[in-house]
């Protein structure tokens, strides 16, 4: 399915039918890029939240004034414009403290640029997998589902499931080569 | 030349990814709340609308007939002036207003 096509799709549910679940999809499909853009500019996890859930609500308020092409970019426009915001704020707000009162900087080891490539890549290289396989890892890794049960929800033996979690994990690593 | 990966780092990226997917499915959550919210409103809106539309504007355009009425029928003019000084407001009210209903839509 084109994408483009697909968000055009999801963004006139919205807009016509009020279809919140429309707006889910949109949201599943982009909120990871999005946060972690925010992520490298407020390189902090808690306030990337918080400008990510900011970014999204203010596109889904604006969305009838959307003429763009790529739903993703113009939310992440959005999460960049209200983060630099935000550091405005803080920055103004640490200059007019006093240097007595000035509480100390937070260590900034919550973000690194690599890590968030690497992270990137592996949802990417996910995304890529066929449909089943990208299901035995989401239930694997992402929501430890027991090998047993995956076994019994595909009818196939423990023994396969692990064979194939093991070749799943070859392509990935072969992908995810630096 | 390109550096194969490791078991470990794999594991330690699926951990990374899992934490995030958490993180993200909180903003999601808290996004689809505020959404709901904002349906739930919007349509709250629409129902005011119709029965403002309904129920208001007959309503308020009835209260100003009655009052016109009652301050020409105490007031000393000739009954043909009357009926001028209760018909021109009114003719104006319903000039001013047809735009605005023309434009009038319930999921504004």
């Amino acid at each position: 399915m084109d994408v483009k096509t697909s968000d055009i799709e999801l963004i006139r549910e919205v807009l016509h039918e009020n279809d919140s679940r429309a707006f889910a999809a949109l949201m599943q499909r982009y909120s990871s890029s999005v946060y972690g853009a925010a992520l490298r500019l407020m390189k902090d996890e808690e306030n990337a939240q918080e400008v990510t859930q900011m970014a999204f609500i203010q596109a889904y308020r604006q969305l009838a004034s959307w003429r763009g092409e790529n739903f993703g970019a113009w939310v992440t426009i959005i999460a960049n414009h209200i983060a630099l915001r935000m550091l405005e704020k803080e920055k103004r707000r640490r200059v007019s403290t006093s240097f007595d009162e000035l509480p100390e900087e937070p260590p900034d080891e919550e973000y690194d640029e690599q890590k968030e490539q690497r992270l990137q890549s592996l949802e990417e290289a996910v995304e890529q997998l066929p449909e089943a396989d990208r299901q035995i890892i989401r239930w694997h890794y992402y929501e430890a589902v027991p090998l047993q049960t995956i076994a019994q929800r595909l009818g196939q033996t423990e023994n396969n499931i692990k064979v194939r979690i093991f070749r799943i994990r070859e392509r990935l690593k072969k992908k995810l080569e630096k | 030349m390109k550096t194969p990966m490791t078991n470990q780092e794999l594991d330690i990226l699926f951990a990374e990814s899992a934490k995030r997917q958490k993180a993200v499915d909180h903003i999601n959550a808290a996004v689809m709340r505020t959404v709901r919210r904002d349906l739930r409103l919007k349509a709250l809106r629409k129902w005011a609308r119709l029965i403002g539309l309904c129920f208001g504007i007959p309503f308020a355009a009835v209260c100003y007939i009655w009052a016109l009425w009652h301050v020409m029928a105490e007031s000393p003019l000739q009954t043909p002036l009357r009926v001028v000084c209760i018909a021109l407001p009114l003719i104006a009210l319903v000039v001013l207003s047809v735009p605005g209903l023309k434009n009038y839509r319930l999921d504004m």
